[in-house]
């Protein structure tokens, strides 16, 4: 009971935020960020934060749709040599690094073209373990033997991450023509390249803050965002204030200005997106990031409006969006609500070198016995599409009709996938040769609820084709071990589009790509393998899309992976938050994102009046009973 | 005493020595890639094995033993594989939120425990022991996770009585730690007070209670002095055993209410595979578990003069 004077003290205030409101973007992550150094870059966290710290060559347009660049730090988008091998770059001049204290003075200077040869390569040296080097794997001049020969030179040594060895010597496909002018030489056609400019991992920083802070500078990030770290702690929350030294940059005008209009602008202005057009960016003083790991926290944060915007987690989209429209209770408070299709796949992956799985028939009754719909309805809340193919709706090459073994309503095909299972010489699911069912394990990565779920509904589903399943739990270290190692036979997987280009997921069933690399189906189809070789070396164009098409039709026939959805993605948002777009390959957008504060610091007061009775009740009790005690004794 | 201390620490080598065995060796076999955690989902085949090399993978295991003994003795567990970060300035910056949660949780709840379990062996069979004890066994019974949903679903959003999640470092940590620390008391008051009532009933039962109400002493002095020292053996039992969990905290209560402590921490790291991060968090468990229960002993001695330390 003593507890309770204290209690009674700190309580009847929920606000996490007292007298720290203001013209601030507060924002909720689920995962914990890794690391802001650029190579490091990978995980869903880390790209966000440093989405508001960097800036690259370019960036993507914060309302295009589809998807589309612009340049950033680059004062005009490239121009191209006629062979299509080499990008020169005008940078904008005057773009200054952030102040802080690794430049002699303190303000940050100014950047050239020698500042992203630099990044680039130590993107690629190998004493960085850079999570971005496939980026340019094979692609830049001189980059791999440059690469090759320092691995070679520095093995076994341990290397100063403050003065990285070898970062002097010239590539050929790397040149500061002067301090505005980068020209970049590719080794082959590489019609992705522009896009992966505007990933994290190309983003321009100081060699003085690596030389100051070393490996600390993964939580001391200097770039020319809009944004400048004031606090970071990795395991609770950023704050970022507003960057003095951002460069010249406003909320796209297409009313005022048609230079800058995009296909579909006006429905933008409708929707009020562009009540900011013209404005000086960034809108807002700064952010506070908090990550907060569990789902009820984070919803329950988002409701009391200590959060503007959310993608509600799982078991909160029923509640919040019944029947996919928003519930009476968000439409009363003003919570709008915004859904997209994501740029990504769940797909079952089945590993073809499987001694069973290598079988076809066998695979294509697995698929045949998947129910989707069963999947979607129960654990997307019906907030997903059924995936035909690894290609989501808005990349080329997506093609919803050729599903030979998917049913047309996304239901289980039993009686077919028995016949495929006969034809595979497993008549009922029996192995002739033991008389015994056939049996599969399948690998879940972490405990979570939904994967439990899947693995559950995937045993019963195999068991109504007569094959038995084993579930085994493993963390994602694990799990990624095993699929190295192919010692396994099925698991369930996600893949999110680092760029919006097909060629990004369907590298993952590329022959050559497979274990130990990144194709875990291990599947190598001379056919598949062709088209991909010949799809990787064209630019965006009907030709290339046909291909895509006929390389999913593979797929689809040879079931490498059991495609299972496109998850659709609602976002939701406060009635304060203005201009929000919400962009699923970069958090850059938030730079043209501003807040009505004065309305928001009346919502959240008004949403969040303590009940007082249960204290007054509780501290009526404590004393009645402390009265009792005295009296009696 | 001296030689008493020498001893138990003596013993206590082996013991340390057998769960830096069995952590190694538990690692080796179910952990996973710990490439896979420092190199992401793209690695270069060259760069897994320049990695392997560097991290000792390739080393015998009986190296990869003795290394990890040097990190005990010099407490330097090298840096996270998830994130670089020095494990050293992980606990630095873990240890002070999760003891704002687990210490004031902990001394309160035995407080509280301890109280109510006299109080109620004294009312044996009466209203107020029957409703305690089906009061303790109803809240054993319900999952931890459903008292920290429920909490802070209710308290916290719903009435709005406290902070849903967040901590702040310094005084203004109390405001983010109430609810957290209350929803550990509860947990914990249902077990303790269980605990300690069968305790304290065995000692009420005695010769020396009878006696000492005949000499006309008052319950209260009765209970809160002499059944209460009495009892006292078990009681620092229970409680320092779990003083070295009071480091890890809780990582539910942490990762629910945003408090960024090793339990969250430790949490994380085992997910992820992070083997300097566990292997540092196990050693200090059992450091810590092996020095409390020393300090146990030495307790034993100083509340019961019939214990010696030999």
């Amino acid at each position: 009971m003593r507890f309770l004077p204290l209690a009674l003290l700190v309580a009847c205030n929920p606000d996490p935020y007292p007298g720290e409101q203001g013209n601030i973007l507060h924002v909720s992550l689920r995962t914990l960020p890794k690391s802001m150094d650029p190579p490091q870059i990978e995980d869903e966290s880390s790209a966000k934060l440093a989405a508001h710290i960097y800036d690259g060559l370019l960036q993507y347009h914060p309302f295009a749709r589809p998807y589309q660049l612009q340049p950033a730090i680059a004062a005009q988008m490239p121009s191209v040599s006629e062979d299509g091998l080499t990008y020169t770059f005008e940078l904008e001049q005057g773009v200054r690094f952030h102040d802080d204290p690794c430049f002699p003075d303190g303000e940050g200077r100014e950047v050239t073209a020698q500042d992203f040869v630099w990044a680039f390569k130590r993107l690629a040296h190998p004493s960085t373990n850079s999570r971005g080097w496939w980026l340019f794997d094979d692609r830049v001049q001189g980059l791999d033997a440059w690469r090759d020969q320092l691995r070679e030179e520095l093995a076994g040594q341990v290397v100063d991450s403050r003065a990285l060895p070898g970062m002097d010597r010239p590539i050929a496909g790397l040149v500061a023509v002067d301090d505005h002018t980068l020209q970049i030489r590719l080794t082959g056609p590489y019609p992705q390249f522009l896009w992966t400019l505007a990933m994290g991992y190309a983003s321009v920083y100081p060699h003085e803050a690596i030389e100051y802070y070393g490996d600390e500078y993964r939580n001391h990030p200097v770039g020319t965002g809009p944004f400048r770290v004031a606090e970071f702690n990795p395991v609770y929350r950023a704050v970022f204030t507003r960057s003095s030294s951002y460069r010249p940059d406003h909320v796209p005008d297409p009313e005022n200005n048609p230079n800058e209009r995009w296909a579909g602008w006006e429905q933008d202005r409708d929707a009020g997106l562009l009540v900011n057009a013209g404005k000086t960016v960034p809108l807002l003083d700064g952010m506070e990031i908090r990550f907060i790991l569990e789902d009820q926290p984070r919803w329950l944060y988002f409701k009391s409006g200590y959060t503007d915007f959310l993608n509600p987690p799982k078991d909160n989209i029923a509640d919040a969006i019944p029947n996919g429209e928003l519930s009476e209770e968000m439409k009363s408070r003003g919570i709008r609500i915004q859904k997209w299709t994501e740029l990504g796949t769940v797909y079952a992956c089945l590993n073809t070198e499987d001694p069973l799985l290598s079988n076809v028939d066998i695979r294509r009754a697995i698929a045949l016995a998947y129910d989707h719909r069963w999947t979607i309805d129960n654990l997307y809340g019906g907030e997903a599409l059924i995936a035909t193919s690894p290609i989501p709706p808005g990349v080329a090459g997506y093609d919803p009709d050729y599903h030979p073994y998917h049913a047309d309503d996304g239901r289980s095909n039993i009686e077919l996938a028995k016949q495929h299972l006969a034809r595979a010489g497993y008549p009922g699911g029996i192995d002739p040769a033991t008389g015994e069912r056939l049996h599969l394990v399948f690998e879940n990565s972490g405990s979570g609820l939904t994967q439990r779920q899947f693995s559950d509904r995937f045993t019963d589903e195999m068991r109504r084709i007569g094959i038995t399943v084993n579930t085994v739990t493993n963390t994602f270290p694990q799990l990624t071990d095993k699929m190295r190692k192919k010692k396994f036979q099925i698991t369930s997987l996600a893949w999110g589009f680092d760029y919006p280009d097909a060629q990004n997921i369907l590298q993952l069933l590329y022959g050559p790509n497979k274990a130990p690399g990144i194709g875990s189906a291990n599947f190598d189809n001379p056919e598949f393998n062709a088209l991909y070789e010949r799809a990787s070396k064209l630019p965006d164009s009907p030709e290339r899309t046909e291909l895509y098409r006929a390389m999913t039709r593979i797929i689809a026939d040879e079931v490498p992976w059991v495609t299972r959805a496109h998850r659709i993605r609602p976002n939701l948002q406060q009635p304060w938050l203005q201009g929000y777009k919400y962009t699923e390959v970069t958090d850059q957008y938030l730079r043209y994102v501003g807040v009505d504060d004065a309305q928001r610091d009346r919502l959240v007061a008004e949403w969040n009046q303590p009940t007082r009775w249960p204290l007054i009740l509780a501290g009526a009790l404590f004393l009645g009973v402390l009265g009792v005690s005295v009296r009696r004794s | 005493m001296t030689r008493f201390l020498i001893r138990r620490i003596l013993y206590a080598i082996p013991v340390l020595l057998g769960v830096a065995l069995i952590t190694l060796w538990l690692f080796h076999v179910a952990g996973g890639d710990p490439v896979a955690v420092k190199l992401g989902k793209n690695p270069d085949p060259a760069e897994v094995e320049a990695l392997r090399q560097q991290l000792g993978l390739h080393d015998s295991f009986f190296w990869q033993y003795l290394n990890f003994l040097k990190q005990l003795v010099t407490f330097d567990f090298g840096t996270s594989w998830s994130d670089n970060t020095p494990v050293r300035q992980i606990f630095a910056r873990g240890l002070i939120p999760t003891l704002t949660v687990s210490l004031p949780a902990f001394t309160l709840g035995s407080l509280i425990a301890i109280a109510l379990s006299l109080l109620v062996a004294m009312k044996r069979g009466t209203l107020i022991d029957r409703f305690t004890t089906a009061a303790a066994i109803a809240g054993i019974s319900v999952s931890s996770l459903i008292y920290i949903l429920v909490g802070q679903w209710l308290l916290a959003d719903q009435w709005k009585l406290f902070p849903i999640w967040g901590y702040e470092y310094g005084p203004r940590a109390v405001y983010f730690v109430a609810l957290p620390i209350l929803i550990w008391i509860v947990l914990s008051v249902g077990t303790d007070v269980r605990y300690f009532r069968t305790v304290t009933l065995e000692e009420i039962g005695k010769d020396y209670v009878r006696t000492a109400r005949a000499k006309g002493l008052s319950e209260t002095r009765i209970l809160f002095v002499h059944v209460l020292r009495n009892s006292a053996i078990p009681i620092i039992t229970r409680l320092t055993i779990a003083i070295p969990f009071l480091f890890t905290g809780s990582f539910l209560l942490e990762i629910f209410f945003g408090i960024p402590g090793l339990g969250s921490t430790l949490y994380t790291a085992i997910t992820s595979s992070d083997l300097p991060v566990v292997k540092a968090f196990t050693m200090l468990g059992a450091v810590l578990y092996v020095c409390f229960n020393i300090l146990a002993d030495l307790l034993y001695a100083l509340v019961d003069p019939r214990i010696g330390l030999q």
